[in-house]
C-alpha cells in the first residue's frame, strides 16, 4: 500500500513528502499447545491457533475427550486479540482452572485445565 | 439464576503491566458482577477500559450499569475516563453514594476529568450518568440486595455485599485487619487470628469473598496503617465467616506472579492447618466465575 511520508510536513527545510511503499505486517499468531496429561488417551498434544478449539465428547470436538463420563459437555478455546481464552460453552459447570471452577478465563503458560476426568496443561511458546 | 463475577483489574496502587505480572494481571481494581439483567461494576481502576471494550463487543443494545465504588483513591477511579460505553448516549450509568445526598463519587469522577488532569471533559461523556444513593448503606436493585460495611483504610472505604437467588458475593477491598502484636498467639481453641466481629457477620456464609490480601505477614508488620491486610488474615476472616471461596485481591504492585503463587501456597497451607473448608485462589484478570 503506497503512503506518503509526512515527516516533513510543515517544515520547509525538510525534504518534500516522499512516496513510500510499506509492507503490511504479517498477522502473528502466538503459538500454544494443549497437552492432555491425565485421563483416557493421555498423553496427547494439540496445537492451538486462530481457529476455535472445541474440547468435548461429541462430533464437533476438534480436541476429542475420550472419557466415559456421559455428563461431560464441551468447552471452547478461542483466539482473540492475540490471547487464548477458554469458555464453558454448555454451562455444565465442570470446567476447572487450576482447581477453581470457572465460566471463562484467559489462559497463561502452565495453567491446568480440568474437564470431567481429563486434565490438560496449557503451554505457550 | 446465578451470579457471574468477572475480574477486569486485580492489582492495587498502580497499574503494573509486564511479563512479571502476566498471569494475575497488572490492571488496577475493577470487578464486574452480573445477576440476570443487572450489571454492577465495583470500582473503575484501569481494568475498566477492557471491560468497556468487552461490553461493546457483547451487545449493541443500550447498557445500564450500577457503579459501586469502594473509595476514590486513584487506583479505583483512574480508568473511568477510558470507559468507552460512557461516550454513547444510549447508555445509562448510576454512580452510588452510600446515603441520600452523598454524591462524593460522582463529583470526584467528574473532577478528575477537569482540563488540568485530562484532555476530555466529563461533559463530553454522552451517556446518561446519574448520581444515585443507597438508603443508609443498603438497597435492592432488581432482585439483588446490596449491603455495605465500613472498612479500615486511610480516608475511609466501603465494602459491598450482593445477595440474590440464595447466593452471596462480598467485595472487601482495601481493608486493614490489624495483626496481633508481633503475631502473638491466636485463639488457642481455633488457631485463628481475631478479626472484627462486624466483618465476620458481613461475610457470613458468602459463596465468594473478594478480599484484600495484598501483604505477607512480614510486609504487613512493616507497613502498619497502610490500609491493607495480610493474605493469611484474609484466610482467617474467611474461615471465621464460613466463606466457601476466597479470592485474594488487590495484589501488591511489587509482587510478581511467582510472589502471588507463594502467598497462595501459604494460604492453602493455612486452610489445611486450621482444618478449614474454604477454597482460596488469587484473582486474575479476565477470570469469570459462575456462582
Amino acid at each position: 500500500m503506497a503512503t506518503l511520508d509526512m515527516a516533513g510536513e510543515g517544515n520547509s527545510s525538510n525534504a518534500s513528502a516522499v512516496a513510500t511503499t510499506r509492507p503490511v505486517p504479517a498477522r502473528h499468531v502466538r503459538p500454544a499447545t494443549l497437552i492432555q496429561t491425565i485421563g483416557p488417551g493421555a498423553p496427547r498434544e494439540f496445537m492451538l491457533g486462530e481457529s476455535d478449539a472445541i474440547i468435548g465428547r461429541d462430533e464437533r470436538a476438534t480436541i476429542p475427550v475420550l472419557t466415559h463420563r456421559s455428563e461431560m459437555r464441551s468447552a471452547v478455546i478461542k483466539y482473540h486479540q492475540e490471547e487464548f481464552f477458554i469458555h464453558d460453552t454448555d454451562n455444565a459447570e465442570d470446567l476447572f482452572l487450576n482447581g477453581i471452577r470457572i465460566q471463562s478465563a484467559l489462559l497463561r503458560d502452565g495453567d491446568e485445565i480440568q474437564f470431567a476426568d481429563v486434565t490438560f496443561l496449557f503451554r505457550e511458546s | 439464576m446465578d451470579f457471574y463475577v468477572q475480574f477486569w483489574g486485580t492489582r492495587g496502587s498502580i497499574p503494573t503491566p509486564g511479563m512479571r505480572t502476566r498471569r494475575y494481571g497488572g490492571n488496577t481494581s475493577c470487578v464486574e458482577i452480573r445477576f440476570g439483567q443487572e450489571l454492577f461494576i465495583c470500582d473503575a481502576g484501569s481494568g475498566i477500559r477492557d471491560l468497556g471494550v468487552n461490553l461493546l463487543e457483547r451487545t449493541d443494545a443500550p447498557i445500564t450499569a450500577h457503579f459501586l465504588f469502594s473509595h476514590a483513591h486513584w487506583d479505583h477511579i483512574q480508568g473511568f475516563p477510558f470507559f468507552e460505553p460512557a461516550y454513547f448516549s444510549q447508555n445509562l450509568f448510576y454512580i452510588y453514594g452510600s446515603t441520600v445526598g452523598d454524591d462524593r463519587f460522582y463529583r470526584l469522577l467528574s473532577g478528575q476529568m477537569r482540563s488540568d488532569y485530562f484532555p476530555v471533559a466529563f461533559s463530553a461523556l454522552k451517556a446518561e450518568i446519574a448520581a444515585a444513593y443507597l438508603d443508609n448503606g443498603g438497597r435492592t436493585i432488581g432482585q439483588v440486595q446490596i449491603g455495605t460495611v465500613p472498612l479500615n483504610h486511610p480516608g475511609g472505604c466501603i465494602g459491598y455485599s450482593f445477595f440474590a437467588g440464595g447466593k452471596r458475593i462480598v467485595y472487601l477491598t482495601d481493608n486493614e485487619i490489624p495483626l496481633p502484636d508481633g503475631l502473638a498467639s491466636p485463639n488457642p481453641a481455633t488457631g485463628r487470628r481475631a478479626v472484627p466481629a462486624a466483618l465476620v457477620e458481613f461475610v457470613r456464609d458468602a459463596d465468594l469473598l473478594i478480599a484484600d490480601g495484598q501483604f505477607t505477614d512480614a510486609e504487613h508488620l512493616a507497613r502498619p496503617g497502610w490500609g491493607h491486610s495480610s493474605c493469611l488474615t484474609a484466610v482467617d476472616l474467611a474461615l471465621h465467616g464460613g466463606v466457601k471461596q476466597l479470592a485474594l485481591f488487590h495484589h501488591d504492585p511489587g509482587h510478581s506472579d511467582a510472589d502471588v503463587d507463594f502467598m497462595l501456597h501459604d494460604c492453602s497451607e493455612r486452610v489445611a492447618k486450621l482444618d478449614g473448608n474454604v477454597k482460596v485462589f488469587a484473582a486474575r484478570e479476565r477470570m469469570e466465575l459462575k456462582i
